[in-house]
């Protein structure tokens, strides 16, 4: 049932071997931001905020309109991406697939790179290296060594390290994802036994610098490949140096003390192993390693020729152990319950955004702290996002079931208001003047086109001109009936000289006032025009108004029942995936709890066993 | 006996190294019927989407006809020389939009996104539009900036965008805006 020591740490070894390292990434859009289309630019500002929803709604409704047309196929791969992004998998595929064909080799590489991605998370190993391999070399730098990452992974798995490793030759140096690849190389040659290159190639990952948190992270996994592979070939010394390596406050941090304990275990250290052991002691309890150093604490003690302070160290673990169980037990109820569904929940269901908050750590619950190790894994990552589209799926139903009997209200009233205001329209005298108003427009340009023509400049007079041209006129009738009487010659000059003057200052201003005229005549066509064109869209309109509301109608009808169907698929779905994440809370709790129960039953036995050898030797 | 717990204590070590990388790609367990779960949900988002299309669509229809209609977007170029806080809008002097920018928001804004701040409806004719941007300029002192511009609403849907511009020549914001034939 038990194996020896070394069997034990190949195993490790195994375990190793079997985690592939990869980077968060998403799909590779657009070669660049460059927004000539408005749409394309809406949809992207969605998207850098993870509303895919909302970008791929974006998309959609500017395909449908045809407003975007200046982006080439930039809104295709975006529209791609947003797929793979939102889960929609086939979508996605049918969309790379189809740009693979693009002329454009800065399209069509990334709609290869793209679909190789989406096979690879497929699990469809020989269609993504097939994909990847298509790609030629325009990619950005940081996707080209991506893509070797991908296909060093594909070899990995294929059993072929040899060209993962040649890969890895040229993918760039200073690239995260060649430390990836040399992690994940690393680990696949150590499983095939060649210890020495294995380890060789996680000494590089074991000595970048810690820039990010990230690639302090994937330092600290090194170094404790190293030190668990080093344990396995029984050089303890060695294995220690790679444990001390890892940084005290990091992730891995619990395991690293743990490795070191048992490095100087293996020399027979046992005072020294009980430093790292009890540091451990004081750390978070639902820690596997802490839960362990609770019986390596014990069993150190032990070694030393110290029963007392080992029965009583056996018996913390106990009681912690307990304790843990007695936790768990609460947890697993109140997962039951809901507390996991319930704290999964963003307060505003409205806000897309909010709910990717919730994806790489869990928001704060009983159940939480248990989950830790669960939250990484991709079947629970998935659960938990398709559950989190399912209540952004059920707010946007949601909200058009409630938005959709306004549409129609607002219809009825329009039509209610077109059919009363119809007779109105039609007997309006002011909007059936316009054939009126143009037959005035046209007497008034040829009476225009006349006085230019015959230089009428009398008819140029203004107000004050006329009134003083009439006067003159009553003047010269008074003359012309008083001169037969008396000699009003005098009188008679007088008159002709003012209407000279008159006339003079008239035909001195006449071109400006033609040039008048014939403006004043231009703003009113540009007036009657604008009045043409109001009127006729408005008859456009109005005549257009029964097939437009029929037309919403159509695009109403039928609505209410479709979201009434999908709103019941979608509770269907909900309510499965909410059974789907508690029973993996659950299973994940029982693992801990089948550990706990194991680790219990060790300190119960070895405390019997204490008492017993204790009482031998006391009463012998 | 010793040996024996050795031996206990060394196998639970294989629990503990699931801790190493968390990156295992478990799955496991129930694969079949979490598959025919995951193409359901596929199914019904793939309809959702479409219906939300149509709906969006609708919506945008009824409440903004393509004569009235009248939309002004944002849009950023780099952004080093300004952080943007609020635009305010104003049209032909009512306030019709206040927006107050979330760090998601303008990061999306730096990445090359474009935001529809505004939609509504407007009738044909001369028209006032007034951008104020608040936020913090170089040195990161406060900075307050406006834009204006008047243009001619047609019977077509008419769109304007807000450019915040780095100008590196002045060391200073530039506030452009276009209007979009």
């Amino acid at each position: 049932m038990f194996k020896p020591i070394p069997e034990k740490i190949r195993s490790l070894s195994l375990i190793l071997a079997m985690v592939c390292c990869t980077p968060h990434t998403v799909a590779e859009t657009a070669p660049g931001a460059e927004v000539n289309d408005l749409a394309y630019g809406v949809s992207l500002y969605h998207f850098f905020q993870d509303k895919y929803f909302s970008a791929i709604t974006e998309l959609l409704v500017a395909n449908e309109r045809a407003s975007i047309k200046q982006q080439g196929s930039d809104p295709q791969l975006l529209l791609g991406g947003l797929y793979l992004s939102y889960g929609l998998d086939n979508q996605a595929s049918t969309i790379f697939g189809e740009l693979t064909d693009s002329i454009s080799p800065v399209i069509s590489d990334r709609a290869w790179f793209n679909l190789g991605k989406l096979q690879y998370k497929r699990d469809s190993i020989t269609q993504a290296e097939a994909a990847l391999n298509r790609v030629a070399d325009t990619l950005p730098a940081h996707r080209k060594s991506e893509r070797l990452h991908l296909l060093s992974n594909i070899y990995l798995q294929q059993k072929q390290p040899d060209k993962a490793g040649e890969l890895l030759a040229s993918t760039p140096d200073g690239s995260v994802w060649k430390s990836y690849a040399q992690f994940n190389l690393g680990i696949a040659l150590i499983k095939q036994g060649k210890q020495q290159e294995g380890i060789s190639l996680l000494s590089n990952v074991a000595e970048i610098s810690p820039g990010d948190h990230e690639t302090a992270a994937l330092r600290d996994k090194a170094n404790l490949a190293i030190g668990f592979s080093l344990m396995k070939t029984r050089t303890p010394e060695q294995a220690a140096t790679a444990f001390s390596k890892v940084r005290l406050d990091g992730p891995q941090s619990n395991s690293a003390l743990l490795g070191v304990g048992w490095a100087w275990n293996q020399q027979s250290l046992h005072e020294k192993a009980l430093v790292p052991w009890l540091e451990l002691k004081s750390r978070n309890p639902l820690d596997p390693a802490v839960q362990e150093s609770l019986l390596a604490i014990p069993y150190s003690f032990e070694n030393l020729n110290k029963p007392r302070l080992a029965l009583t160290h056996y018996d913390i673990a106990a009681s912690t152990y307990e304790r843990q169980l007695r936790k768990l037990e609460q947890t697993t109820a109140a997962i039951k319950k809901g507390e996991l569904l319930k704290a999964l929940k963003p307060g505003n269901l409205g806000d897309e955004s909010s709910f990717s908050l919730f994806r790489s750590q869990l928001p704060p619950s009983i159940s939480a702290p248990y989950l830790q190790t669960m939250i990484a894994s991709h079947s629970f990552q998935e659960a938990i996002k398709n559950y989190q589209d399912l209540l952004y799926l059920e707010y946007v139903l949601e909200r058009w079931n409630s938005s959709l009997p306004t549409f129609t209200l607002m219809l009825n009233e329009r039509r209610d208001l077109y059919q009363t205001k119809s007779p109105e329209l039609v007997q309006n005298d002011r909007l059936n003047k316009i054939d009126q108003l143009t037959q005035q427009r046209n007497m008034l340009a040829t009476e225009i086109e006349r006085i230019i023509r015959t230089d009428d400049i009398l008819t140029l007079a203004n107000e004050d001109e006329s009134e003083q041209l009439q006067l003159l006129g009553d003047v010269k009738t008074r003359l012309n009936t008083l001169s037969s009487h008396e000699n009003l010659s005098e009188q008679q000059d007088k008159h002709i000289l003012l209407q000279g003057i008159l006339y003079w200052k008239i035909s001195d201003d006449a071109v400006p006032r033609q040039w008048q005229l014939k403006k004043a005549l231009k703003e009113l066509d540009n007036a009657l025009t604008d009045t043409k064109n109001t009127d006729s869209s408005l008859r456009k309109t109005w005549k257009a108004a029964p097939d437009s509301f029929k037309g919403y109608a159509d695009r109403i009808n039928g609505k209410d029942k479709l979201i009434v169907k999908l709103q019941k698929k979608n509770k269907q779905l909900k309510h499965a995936q909410e059974q789907r994440i508690n029973l993996l809370a659950i299973n994940a709790i029982s693992h801990h709890k089948q550990r706990l129960e194991k680790y219990l039953a060790r300190a119960r036995f070895s405390l019997a066993r204490l008492f017993d050898s204790l009482e031998r030797t006391e009463n012998p | 006996m010793k040996h024996l717990a050795t031996i206990l204590i060394l196998l639970s070590t294989l629990s503990l190294l699931g801790n190493i990388a968390n990156a295992n790609p478990a799955g496991g367990g129930n694969q079949a019927p979490e598959k025919s779960l995951n193409s359901r949900i596929q199914d019904l988002k793939k309809e959702v989407l479409q219906l939300n299309r149509d709906l969006f669509m609708l919506e945008e229809d009824l409440l903004f006809p393509a004569n009235t209609q009248f939309s002004v977007f944002v849009s950023m170029d780099a952004g080093n020389l300004f952080t943007l806080d609020s635009i305010q809008l104003r049209i032909d002097d009512k306030v019709v939009a206040n927006h107050l920018y979330t760090e998601r928001e303008l990061k999306a804004l730096q990445r090359g996104g474009v935001q529809r701040l505004h939609i509504g409806n407007l009738k044909s004719g001369e028209h006032e539009l007034v951008a104020l941007f608040i936020g913090r300029g170089p040195s990161n002192r406060d900075y307050r900036r406006g834009a204006t511009t008047t243009f001619n609403k047609s019977s077509e849907p008419q769109f304007i965008e807000l450019k915040i511009i780095d100008n590196t020549t002045k060391e200073q914001p530039d506030f452009a805006i276009k209007v979009w034939e």
